[in-house]
């Protein structure tokens, strides 16, 4: 079985004559977390969405798992996704939520339940486990979404910015749980904008921009660019090489 | 005048929203059509044309148009009445729209700290009105123009004109005043207020079938002031009399109707808008999720009784889709509005049972059984993807995910509503006096259009779907012309059936007045109701099942561009 998670060649999305994803080729290994950053519009979603069979691509191939993208029925049972607005019903409860997720991936039921209860006490939520998700603050619906798309002890976890809506302390929750899924063996495929997040959880960091990977490496790498020679934050690395592809892109000047 | 083009401004802006939708969702755009196409032919009515009579026999504004000369007594009766229930069925579908519609459910916070208060809520009532007018305007203004051909003269169209502008707007108005009065009436009772669509459904269509099935209630209506504004439409017909005074007191009355509606709209938009209803909405809401002892007492009696019923679905149903199923229970309990269509069949089996009875007694059971058989579809299944809207990506990233939503869908539905199907075609064909037979039969019918009608129902539903609900996570109900569709197909597959009972009515009695016919052609017309039931069932599952396969998230997002 080979070692990588997720591995894509030439993936491409159009939409008409937009190209939204163009030839991205990525090889992320397993157990590891990859930061998928990139500036508003740039395809994170759009190639989180081919990823998780949701959309199919225009070109190239991926497998996740193992499993060709094309092959829905395989690649599902692999994977979990929590998209940027967490796909709960706002008339169960935290607990019948998750319970009903358990349901539809026939997870067995006592296993399921103590991860349940787990999970609920890792993020603060066992106490308001009863009340009805419309009742929920939007930080604990992002947390009800998270526990759903890792319930299952997936081999891949897309999270579209699953720290969005959090106060500092269940921030702090969602990176060290991360962090500890990492550590068993699941890999991580981390979307989002807050950078110092990527910057301590990420093994490898992957920038998009314009549907290009325009960047990759290590955060210390990106850090340590050899253009620059110099060490700066990952937004330095992160204004600077997004610069740098609107300069390639339009054959002008590079902002000063 | 600065205030009046933000208005316009507001109402054209968020018009245009919605018109985009409509391009998303073609199929919205064809059923409003279709509306009113079929409204446009009841007004218009028969025309000289080729085959046109034996298409369109009814007798329209085209007809009276022409009768001017020779029966103006009997023109300026019939314009009378016309306006008069013109005025009631527009004011009752500009109610209804006003009682159901999101747009007054939350402030628009991005007017209201942007425009004054006032300016904002004209501007959402603007774009309501442009949404109500693309079903009422194409009807008046075809109506106005048959009957000015009717008449052939040119003169009569100021008046015509004139006349449908004043009903048209003075309905419109005025019934979302009346809707928005009510709906900010019942605002501080959570439990009022989440039954208002079905309640403003049941009756709006009550009043409709009473319209229709009354011969007498359209002259007594236009014995009312509504009445006038008949006389304000045939002000410039020369030779049927209408009442110059009359018709200028309706001109005058739309002017203060308007006035009054608006300022009800304003002061009604301001509580719904700003009430602060938090500690009801709470306890009822605690209260259905079980968080008091009241409520965790009556979900674990609920628990109790449903618990077998359970464990048996569970050896008969795979795992997931009886997740599916039990969580689509639960979310109907706590949001019933997504049910207000199962209502409907309740309303009108009253009036068309009455109908039948004197006719046809027979055929009652089979009717009811169709009626109860419709009932079941109407729910979750006439809606499966908008109900999961928000969830889809998870659906469809589980691996039995696509097919056990369908299927936990429809047996959610069909768990009630077969015994309930069953029981009421039983009880209705003994009443009746069905030999043994006979209610095997209609027992036969029963199961075949409850379990088709559901396949059906998720077919129509995914192609007609709601994406619009009071939340994107919450049930919402099925759209108009998805229901409508439904009934539609409902009726078809039931027509064998009906025939079938009409023959055994024939066969055992002749008390149908038709012609003895052998006993094959009964058992032929319910065969033919229970193969084209399950062929239509299996063939809506299998169109619901393929849409979710072809689903692809982002869709509809193709003209912007993804993050």
């Amino acid at each position: 079985m080979t070692d990588l998670a997720i591995e894509t060649v030439g993936l491409t999305k159009r939409y008409g004559d937009e190209t939204a994803v163009s030839d991205l080729s990525l090889e992320i290994e397993r157990g590891t977390v990859y930061g998928f950053l990139g500036p508003n519009g740039a395809g994170k979603t759009t190639t989180m969405r081919m990823l998780t069979t949701l959309t199919r691509p225009t070109g190239g191939s991926a497998t996740v798992a193992g499993h060709s993208i094309e092959d829905r029925d395989a690649v599902t049972p692999h994977i979990g996704y929590l998209p940027e607005e967490p796909p709960i019903y706002d008339e169960l409860t935290g607990r019948e939520q998750l319970e009903y997720v358990a349901g539809l991936r026939d997870l067995p039921s006592e296993a399921a339940s103590e991860r349940i209860d787990d999970m609920l006490e890792r993020f603060d939520l066992l106490e308001d486990a009863g009340k009805r998700i419309d009742a929920y603050s939007k930080g604990m619906r992002q947390k009800v979404g998270v526990i759903q798309a890792v319930l299952h002890e997936p081999t891949v976890a897309f999270l579209d910015e699953p720290t969005s809506g959090l106060d500092p302390r269940a921030a702090r929750t969602m990176r060290n749980t991360i962090a500890d899924l990492a550590d068993q063996e699941m890999t991580i495929f981390l979307s989002t904008h807050i950078l110092p997040v990527v910057d301590e959880l990420a093994d490898t960091i992957g920038v998009l921009h314009e549907g290009r990977l325009v960047a990759e490496g290590s955060p210390d790498a990106l850090k340590h660019r050899a253009e620059t020679g110099e060490e700066g934050s990952l937004e330095d690395v992160f204004l600077e090489v997004t610069d740098e592809a609107e300069y390639t892109e339009t054959e002008s000047e590079p902002p000063a | 005048m600065k205030r009046a083009a933000t208005i316009a401004l507001v109402a054209a802006v968020r018009h245009r929203v919605e018109l985009r939708r409509r391009r998303d969702h073609p199929q919205l755009g064809v059923a409003v059509f279709l509306g009113a196409a079929v409204g446009t032919l009841f007004i218009v009515g028969s025309l000289p044309l080729p085959y046109y009579g034996s298409f369109w026999p009814e007798p329209g504004a085209f007809h009276y148009g022409t009768l001017v000369a020779e029966e103006p007594g009997r023109v300026l009766a019939r314009g009378r009445e016309t306006a008069a229930i013109a005025l009631v069925v527009i004011t009752g579908l500009a109610g209804l729209s006003a009682t159901t519609s999101e747009d007054w459910d939350e402030p628009p916070v991005e007017l209201l700290t942007a425009v004054a208060l006032p300016t904002a809520i004209f501007g959402v009532l603007g774009d309501e009105l442009l949404e109500s007018s693309w079903f009422v305007v194409p009807v008046a203004i075809a109506g106005s123009l048959a009957f000015v051909a009717g008449t052939g003269r040119l003169a009569v169209l100021a008046g015509v004109l004139v006349g449908s502008l004043a009903i048209v707007t003075t309905g419109l108005v005025a019934g979302t005043a009346v809707g928005l009065g009510v709906r900010a009436a019942i605002r501080g009772s959570p439990r009022l207020y989440r039954s208002r669509n079905a309640v403003g459904f049941v009756a709006l269509f009550v009043t409709f079938v009473g319209l229709v099935a009354s011969r007498t209630a359209g002259g007594a209506l236009a014995r009312t002031p509504l009445g006038w504004y008949g006389d304000l439409l045939l002000v410039t017909t020369p030779g049927v009399g209408a009442n110059v005074a009359s018709g200028a007191v309706a001109l005058v009355a739309t002017g203060a109707a308007l006035a009054v509606a608006l300022t009800v709209v304003v002061a009604s938009a301001r509580v719904l808008w700003f009430a602060e209803v938090d500690h009801d909405h709470d306890r009822d809401r605690t209260r259905a999720s079980g968080d008091e002892s009241d409520g965790t007492r009556s979900e674990t009696i609920q628990s109790s009784v449903t618990a077998p019923l359970e464990a048996v679905l569970e050896r008969l149903c795979s795992r997931p889709t009886m997740a599916v199923a039990r969580a689509t229970w639960r979310r109907i309990r706590r949001s019933p509005n997504a049910l207000v269509f199962v209502v409907l069949p309740f309303a009108i089996v009253g009036p068309a049972t009455a109908n039948l009875a004197a006719r046809w007694p027979r055929l009652v059971p089979v009717l009811v059984t169709l009626y109860a058989a419709a009932a079941v579809g109407l729910g979750t299944t006439l809606n499966p993807i908008g109900n999961e809207r928000i969830a889809l990506p998870a659906i469809l990233t589980t691996p039995a995910g696509r097919r056990s939503v369908l299927r936990g869908h429809a047996v959610a539905s069909l768990v009630p509503g077969v015994p309930i199907v069953v029981a009421v075609a039983v009880v209705a064909g003994s009443a009746i006096g069905y030999s043994a037979g006979q209610l095997a039969a209609l027992v036969a019918i029963a199961l075949a259009l409850t379990v088709g009608g559901v396949g059906v129902s998720l077919g129509i539903g995914s192609f007609l779907p709601n994406p619009k609900g009071p939340t994107p996570a919450s049930l919402s109900p099925p759209e108009l012309y998805a229901m409508v569709g439904y009934l539609f197909a409902m009726s078809v597959l039931a027509t064998p059936a009906f025939a079938g009972f009409a023959a055994i009515g024939a066969v055992n009695a002749n008390a149908t007045g038709l012609p003895a016919l052998p006993v094959a052609g009964p058992v032929l017309g319910v065969a033919l109701t229970t193969l084209l039931a399950g062929a239509a069932g299996f063939a809506g599952y299998r169109y619901a099942a393929r849409t979710l396969d072809r689903y692809e998230a982002g869709d509809g997002r193709r003209r912007y561009r993804n993050d």
